[in-house]
């Protein structure tokens, strides 16, 4: 399986990648949505974690495009917007679960497995 | 009393950000918030700053010193303490904080993304009609500051 790591704090990407490591064969990373997506369409990820405020291109958006890019991968929102407005908007464009920012490395797991059984039912 | 609601809100969410990076409740020393004029110098060694905008427009700012974000760093698993590293980390926390308000202030209280300040605040970010509240907090005994700038808070009322 492979795992793209989308967040623009590097030590964010490096939290997610050391609690992820050993489920992934492979794990990407990108700053920013722009990033995300040209690694995405070369790599076919499996998962992605998705942060929503970043610079160049925002969560959100690159969920939209993300969706043609690589269809088949499962999408967990990981941001610190709290609000159920932002919640829902992810979730509509096409996310498949969030994940609100600070967590634990057993919140971020639970995310992932719940995360993965959804994508799996579609 | 607006003010106060949304210090209160900054309050929860400074609680909240530290009781997930340390077990221990008793890490977290939060001081009394007061309020400061803009033209004072304010800032820590190192400052993650994120712009409001939407209903209600000015700055968020997480002021630090750098022992506290060294400690912050080793809590995430981390073992550099280089400058892109303690800029990174400041960021972050100025982003999660602010981030989690909108739980409270809803999604019209937008925030950009961090912009990274070293020593004490530009006059860019603090603008000088303004009040800022200060929260005063020490985590494993180092010391750090939210500074919340927002219109609501005048200087001419």
């Amino acid at each position: 399986m492979k795992l793209l790591i989308v967040d623009d704090s590097l030590v964010i990407r490096n939290k997610i990648s050391r609690s992820l490591l050993s489920r992934f064969a492979k794990v990407e990373r990108a700053e920013n949505g722009r990033q995300a997506l040209e690694s995405a369409k070369k790599e076919l990820p499996d998962l992605i974690t998705m942060d929503l405020t970043m610079p160049e291109m925002g969560g959100v958006e690159c969920i939209r495009h993300m969706v043609t890019v690589a269809p088949k991968a499962a999408i967990l929102v990981v941001s610190a917007l709290s609000d159920k407005h932002t919640a829902i908007t992810a979730l509509k464009y096409g996310a498949n679960g969030f994940l609100c920012k600070p967590f634990t490395e057993s919140d971020l797991q639970s995310a992932i497995e719940q995360v993965l059984k959804v994508a799996g039912q579609r | 009393m607006k003010d106060l609601q949304h210090i209160t809100t900054f309050l929860d969410g400074v609680s909240r950000y530290f009781a997930h990076v340390s077990k221990d409740p008793k890490s977290l020393e939060l001081g009394t918030p007061y309020l400061v004029r803009n033209h004072e110098q304010l800032g820590l060694d190192l400052t993650g700053a994120i712009a409001i905008s939407g209903k209600t427009k000015g700055f968020v700012f997480f002021s630090s010193s750098r022992a506290l974000l060294k400690y912050l760093l080793l809590s995430l698993g981390e073992s550099e303490f280089t400058d892109q590293y303690m800029s990174d980390i400041v960021g972050e926390v100025a982003n999660t904080i602010s981030g989690n308000v909108r739980k409270t202030l809803g999604p019209e209280f937008h925030i950009s993304t961090p912009k990274v300040i070293c020593g004490h605040l530009d006059n860019d970010s603090l603008k000088p009609e303004r009040l800022s509240y200060v929260l005063p907090l020490k985590w494993r005994g180092n010391t750090a500051q939210l500074i919340v700038s927002l219109d609501s808070i005048d200087a001419r009322e």
